[in-house]
């Protein structure tokens, strides 16, 4: 799946959106044995994976830089718009509509 | 003998052109002209040639028609290999070979269709490997082809995309010599290609890939219909549909050499032909290959294993000759009441009166031939069976069934069609229908089942029809349930409390992975509508304006999950550039604490094709660029 620059670090640690820290660190733990580079010698992709769930506990498991991270995770994911026909007025300090 | 005559010649002389403009008062183009282009075109430059391409499990055929003599279709019957013996088909056959002592990196030579001597190995089947949702049948081997391929560095969509290069050059060879080479080179050939019913999106996509690559068009040139639809198309073309009305179902089964299609179709209007679909596709792998594999075993059990071996090993030809005769005569021709005993030529084989040989002929019973056809018979009579039932039972009324394909034009098959559906006697005369009987009659009511000429041939036929008439179908059922994936305000009579999140951006309790089903499977679409998906995202101030989404499919009989599981098939993502979308379409918000972002409300649409999807995206109505689905 390409995001382009986004990359969702609650997916790579299949982790859901809600999750608690404490299913953060199981899943990190879980994950960083399973793809640890020295018991995966045969997979070429076995270093970058690891680095990959490295980077994404790094973010998740600091509360402060998982609170910013989810704004941009929140730009990056569609909400369901009950219409697209009702604008709300230009400068509004509110959140648009959602259903 | 030369006379001038004054004829009025289109060549002009340029000074009476200037004299003449200047008397009437002439003006180079009209302002309606300029802002509208020419109002007429000079000629009609639109003449095409079309090329319908039948990708078949286990022979493929190419037909052609130009565009100003549409009765005028022809197929392509010679072949390479094919030794001056015409053949409407050619097989789906396909291998490669290193020259002997080439250099490493050497590309492999291709031998394809009919350039084969009986025992070369080659690949067979490679269209079942494009949809991994696909079951092989029992006599193609997953590792030897992978083994085969590995050996000569290919994949399954380059070895396919290498036996359609081969086609493709044949057809263009053809078609030149057939029409010259200056027509070819001033005139458009379009291709539409087949595939069945039943394969999935990324099936299709896959295929449109290998048929780029052949050279036959880009993707979005290259027409696709599914192999039911087109033999429908030429058969309600074919045989005048005297005895269907508006508001009738016909179910289509195109019994191919691997596979068995089935698709059912409601009449919209006679006059012009309209129908649309009527029932979900359904398939199996009871095509007409298996019957000479279990001819293979009778043979090989009534001669013993032994001589069997050898005879195929040692006497290539003879059992050519045997299997040849089983594959054009019995499985075509067979019929109980005409054919008390068939005799298989097996030139060279000693007589044996236990084993039933005699004068170099393996004689075989009725009830001998029977048994070999039972099996294959019988799933495509519950396959029928079950689509007649699914339109019956939501109360439709099904008046014929359509035979087409290589099995298809099988006369076994067509009696044992024919009697399984003709077997109650029409009701009673009366002056006026009781309900009773209306019942009775959608129940039992009598099917005819057809079989139109060229039923080998329907498909490819169908196509070139298709890419010459444009489509007759205007709706089809959807085969899955077809959804996306978005975040919405938590609801506490909706969801749990465990599965909210709280949004720093939308400053608001919300839940995730929420799934909204645009189309519901089985439902009835139609090209002319699309369907919209609706949706709202904030983008922080300098974030790409890429934004993709992931197109989900559920196969579920009843409803599909509420939310995002694992068995979920995600489709393809579509992705689309909103940086042409003017700014002032996007309204600059900021959170409580300061975060600003642009939110934009934007629409995708999607609308259904016989063989794909096309999106575009939209914001207040307007198109704003491409939205390019890569399937997965």
């Amino acid at each position: 799946m390409t995001r382009f620059d986004f990359i969702d670090h609650y997916a790579i640690l299949r982790v859901q959106r809600q999750a608690p820290a404490s299913n953060v660190k199981t899943a990190y733990r879980k994950l960083a044995l399973a793809h640890c580079p020295d018991k995966n010698s045969d997979d070429p992709s076995a270093t970058s994976d690891f680095q990959k769930i490295g980077a994404a506990n790094g973010i998740l498991s600091d509360e402060a830089k998982r609170e910013q991270y989810n704004i941009e995770w929140d730009s990056h994911h569609s909400q369901r718009a009950t219409s697209t026909s009702t604008k709300t007025t230009k400068g509004s300090k509110a959140n648009p509509k959602l259903e | 003998m030369n006379l001038s005559l004054p004829i009025r010649s289109a060549s002009r002389n340029p000074r009476n052109d200037e004299s003449r403009n200047h008397f009437m008062n002439y003006t180079p183009t009209s302002s309606t002209e300029a802002i509208l282009g020419p109002i007429r075109e000079p000629a009609p430059l639109n003449d095409r040639l079309i090329v319908g391409l039948d990708f078949g499990t286990t022979y493929s055929g190419v037909a052609a028609v130009y565009t100003s003599t549409p009765d005028d279709v022809e197929i392509i019957k010679t072949w390479p290999g094919g030794n001056g013996i015409t053949s409407d088909k050619v097989p789906t056959e396909i291998a490669y070979d290193f020259p002997p002592n080439s250099p490493e990196g050497t590309n492999p030579t291709i031998k394809w269709g009919f350039q084969f001597r009986p025992e070369e190995s080659r690949l067979r089947c490679i269209k079942l490997f494009l949809d991994r949702s696909q079951k092989l049948p029992f006599y193609v081997s997953p590792l030897e082809t992978a083994a085969q391929l590995k050996k000569f560095n290919k994949n399954v969509v380059d070895a396919v995309s290498d036996y359609l290069t081969q086609v493709y050059d044949h057809t263009m060879e053809t078609l030149t010599r057939r029409y010259g080479e200056s027509f070819m080179a001033s005139t458009k050939v379009e291709f539409v290609l087949t595939c069945p019913a039943v394969w999935s999106d990324a099936a299709k996509n896959t295929t449109l890939q290998a048929a780029e690559r052949a050279g036959m068009g880009t993707k979005s040139d290259i027409q696709m219909i599914s192999e039911p639809e087109a033999a429908a198309v030429y058969t309600l073309k074919a045989i005048q549909p005297n005895h269907l009305s508006a508001g009738d179902n016909f179910v289509v089964c195109d019994a191919g050499g691997g596979t068995v299609d089935l698709i059912a179709y409601k009449i919209i209007s006679l006059k012009p032909l309209r129908v649309e679909e009527s029932a979900v596709g359904t398939g199996g792998l009871c095509g007409s290959a298996f019957l000479n594999y279990r001819f293979e075993e009778h043979v090989r059990n009534r001669i013993g294993h032994q001589r069997f071996d050898e005879m195929k090993l040692k006497k290539g030809k003879c059992w050519q000759m045997g299997l040849r005769y089983w594959e054009e005569f019995v499985k075509r021709n067979f019929n109980e009441e005409e054919h008390a005993e068939v005799n298989v030529p097996f030139p060279g084989l000693p007589d044996d009166e236990e084993a039933g040989l005699d004068c170099g002929f393996l004689v075989m019973t009725a009830p001998q031939i029977k048994e070999i056809f039972e099996p294959v018979v019988k799933e495509v009579c519950d396959l029928v069976q079950g689509q007649v039932d699914g339109i019956r039972q939501k109360g439709g009324i099904v008046s014929g069934i359509v035979l087409v394909g290589g099995f298809g034009q099988s006369n076994y098959l067509y009696t044992r069609l024919k009697s399984h559906f003709n077997t109650a006697a029409p009701p009673p005369y009366s002056e006026r229908p009781t309900h009773a009987q209306a019942t009775a009659l959608i129940e039992n009511g009598s099917v005819e089942v057809m079989q139109p000429v060229n039923a080998w041939t329907a498909v490819v036929r169908g196509a070139v029809l298709r890419g010459l008439e444009g489509s007759m179908v205007v709706s089809r059922k959807a085969r899955m349930h077809y959804g996306t994936s978005y975040a919405t305000v938590y609801d506490e009579d909706k969801h749990q409390v465990s599965e909210r999140y709280w949004s720093p951006l939308w400053e608001r309790w919300m839940v995730s992975d929420r799934m909204q089903w645009h189309i519901t499977k089985g439902e009835t679409l139609s090209a002319a509508s699309p369907i919209s998906f609706h949706y709202t995202r904030n983008f922080r101030p300098g974030q790409s304006l890429i934004v993709s989404d992931d197109l989900i499919a559920s196969d579920a009989d009843g409803e599909p999950p509420a939310s995002y599981t694992r068995d979920l098939i995600n489709v393809c993502t579509l992705t689309t550039d909103l940086g042409a979308v003017p700014k002032s379409l996007f309204t600059r918000l900021t959170t409580t604490r300061g975060v600003e972002f642009d939110n934009l409300d934007f629409t995708l649409e999607m609308v259904v094709e016989s063989a794909g999807l096309a999106f575009e995206l939209k914001v207040d109505g307007f198109r704003y660029g491409r939205v390019e689905a890569e399937f997965h």
